[in-house]
């Protein structure tokens, strides 16, 4: 069985484009698969040598999953898409997760590519990880089985690397800390963390942050217009960037007094290509 | 309109504001600052159900899961989702005996945290006590991030069809159903997760139907409330880089996907445009990376203008604590 790479990281903090980065580089050597787990998820249309690209969509691989376990031929549909069936899909605890991860289990049996894994956008990155334990404990024969199979799978360090991406600000680093903790806790290989979107180091004393900076920035009086923000002077926006840059350097600091390895990603905006520019900073990572 | 004045006559005219936003945006911070602003002529009254407890830093203050009051014309409140439940489960068990069972219920102690809609659900019962008991001219509520907001505001419906599907009924009491289907949706259950489970599962879900049942009236009517567009405003609150704003237009459109629409929304941690100024070496370099993550931010309220409608933006100034910190946003609000 091939490897995998499960990114996890809170919404907005770019895990999308970390796990395209270090697909890229995976797909330099090998087959390499990436899985979105995320329906809504925008992919590039132009194809790189080596590289499969999946948008997984978890509610439609729930239900193919428990067809597939329904033993009744045309009768199928009358379970399945009974809205009491529906009902029991939609509040049971972690069985869409489940899913998502059995998918991937069943996808490395089958395939021998290496595969990176964009998780879910939530903060809740343990409970994902955590569905097939707790699941398991609950089902019964063939059901459980599998789902032994796929916590062993991602608790093995043969077989998973989970790879953390946070930004170097205080809600998304210390819940990024929390989660390397939890997971550890719970045996799952924390293999990294990427810290992206770090701001440039300023090589010179630009002073602190004047009180505020000076714009009375109003919106526009209608929608359409583009946004009339006030303008600020080359002092103000070199201090904001100090100001940034000195806040990141504490997290950075945080998370690199810990154990798990911790590659920096630096602040690239605007950029058309933003992956295959990120990849040359996490090639070889974890 | 522009943003500012249809911010501001949100607050004057509705009874609650419901904040929206991805994670991490700042919130919590914002509703804390409409809070304050309101509260110079209104009773206001901050509730945040974002579990990631800034309320308190943001105002400065210790914050629990009772009313605080932070100063004239200001109260504010974090509640604890699962302890709304714990409260819920004791007041409504119908003996001390059942309300013993289900507290004990390995189901409950594990699982009634996963399971959708139960601590909303309880989080929406409070709301409504606070909305009846007090008598606040003003509630903001700042809701759970993302996706989970919207969720919040419509766990009542969301709820009902669980429970008007049937399902408690064919998943854990098999006698009372006579329907084929009802028959073999029981059986594939039985056949694949344990006795125990389903015990346990049944046990708390007939409990929670019966709950939801007492309870219904008044969180339906605290939904219908948070539905009703001529007492009750939404506002969206994003950052301005791509990816916030792409989450935040996600929103946006699963607001009208439920009904209801945004009354203002407010671009916050802002990179203002630079003014043009002579500069050389690192400090040129500097100034173009600043100039263009200035454009990003431009872009992105320009992106989200167009689906929101007018944005307020407020600017970034490095981290925000206490009561001063929020008045030093609130003039990028006020008309």
């Amino acid at each position: 069985m091939a490897r995998v790479t499960i990114l996890l990281g809170k919404g907005g903090t770019g895990r999308t484009t970390i796990g395209r980065a270090l697909a890229l580089n995976l797909a330099e050597e090998r087959s390499t698969a990436l899985l979105h787990t995320q329906p809504s998820t925008q992919v590039p249309d132009e194809r790189v040598h080596n590289l499969s690209v999946q948008v997984l969509d978890p509610e439609a691989l729930l239900h193919e999953q428990v067809q597939s376990l329904v033993p009744l031929g045309p009768l199928t549909r009358m379970v399945t898409g009974h809205p009491a069936f529906e009902s029991f899909l939609e509040i049971a605890p972690g069985i869409k997760e489940a899913a998502v991860l059995n998918h991937l289990y069943d996808f490395l049996a089958r395939r021998n590519d290496r595969v990176v894994v964009d998780g879910p956008a939530t903060g809740h990155g343990l409970h994902f990880l955590q569905a097939p334990r707790k699941l398991e404990r609950v089902t019964t024969g063939k059901v459980s089985q599998r789902l032994a199979d796929v916590d062993d799978m991602l608790t093995d360090p043969e077989h998973t690397e989970i790879v953390l991406v946070a930004l170097p600000e205080e809600l998304p680093a210390r819940e990024t800390m929390e989660l390397a903790d939890n997971l550890q806790r719970e045996g799952f290989p924390v293999s990294g963390v990427i810290l992206n979107r770090m701001p440039p180091p300023i090589p010179f004393d630009v002073g602190k942050l004047g009180p505020r900076p000076k714009p009375s920035p109003r919106s526009s009086t209608r929608a359409g217009d583009g946004p009339t923000v006030g303008s600020i002077g080359p002092e103000d926006a070199l201090s904001l960037l100090a100001a940034e840059r000195e806040e990141a350097e504490r997290w950075l600091d945080e998370l690199e007094s810990r154990e798990v390895p911790c590659r920096v990603v630096p602040s690239l905006p605007g950029r058309p290509d933003l992956a295959e520019e990120v990849s040359t900073f996490v090639e070889g990572f974890p | 309109m522009n943003a500012n004045r249809a911010l501001q006559r949100t607050l004057d005219r509705r009874e609650v504001v419901a904040v929206l936003g991805p994670g991490g945006v700042g919130k919590t911070t914002l509703s804390a600052t409409l809070g304050v602003m309101a509260s110079s002529d209104q009773d206001t009254l901050v509730v945040t159900i974002d579990p990631a407890k800034r309320l308190a830093t943001a105002l400065g203050l210790e914050l629990g899961h009772e009313i605080s009051h932070v100063r004239d014309g200001l109260d504010a409140v974090m509640v604890d989702t699962k302890k709304a439940l714990d409260e819920m489960v004791t007041r409504y068990a119908p003996s001390p005996d059942r309300l013993e069972r289900i507290l004990d219920s390995p189901f409950y102690q594990q699982l009634s945290s996963a399971l959708v809609g139960s601590e909303e659900f309880a989080a929406m019962g409070l709301l409504h006590e606070y909305h009846v008991r007090h008598d606040y001219d003003l509630i903001i509520v700042d809701t759970p991030p993302a996706q989970h907001g919207i969720d919040f505001l419509t766990v009542n419906r969301r709820l009902k069809r669980v429970f008007e599907s049937g399902f408690t009924k064919i998943a854990f009491q098999p006698s009372k159903i006579f329907s084929a289907a009802g028959g073999r949706i029981a059986k594939f259950l039985s056949r694949w997760t344990s006795e125990d489970y389903l015990e346990a599962l049944s046990e708390f879900m007939i409990q929670f139907e019966e709950m939801f049942y007492e309870m219904e009236d008044r969180v339906d009517r605290m939904e219908r409330l948070l539905g009703d567009e001529s007492r009750t405003g939404l506002g969206l609150v994003s950052m301005a880089d791509e990816g916030s704003v792409s989450e935040a237009i996600d929103l946006h459109e699963r607001v009208s996907e439920i009904g209801l629409s945004t009354n203002f929304a407010i671009a916050n941690r802002v990179y203002p445009p630079l003014e043009d100024g002579e500069a050389e070496g690192d400090e040129r370099a500097l100034l173009d990376h600043y100039a263009r993550l200035a454009r990003v931010h431009m872009d992105g309220i320009a992106r989200l203008q167009e689906r929101s409608g007018p944005v307020a933006v407020v600017p970034a100034m490095g981290p925000v604590h206490g009561i001063e910190g929020l008045e030093s946003l609130m003039p990028y609000l006020e008309t």
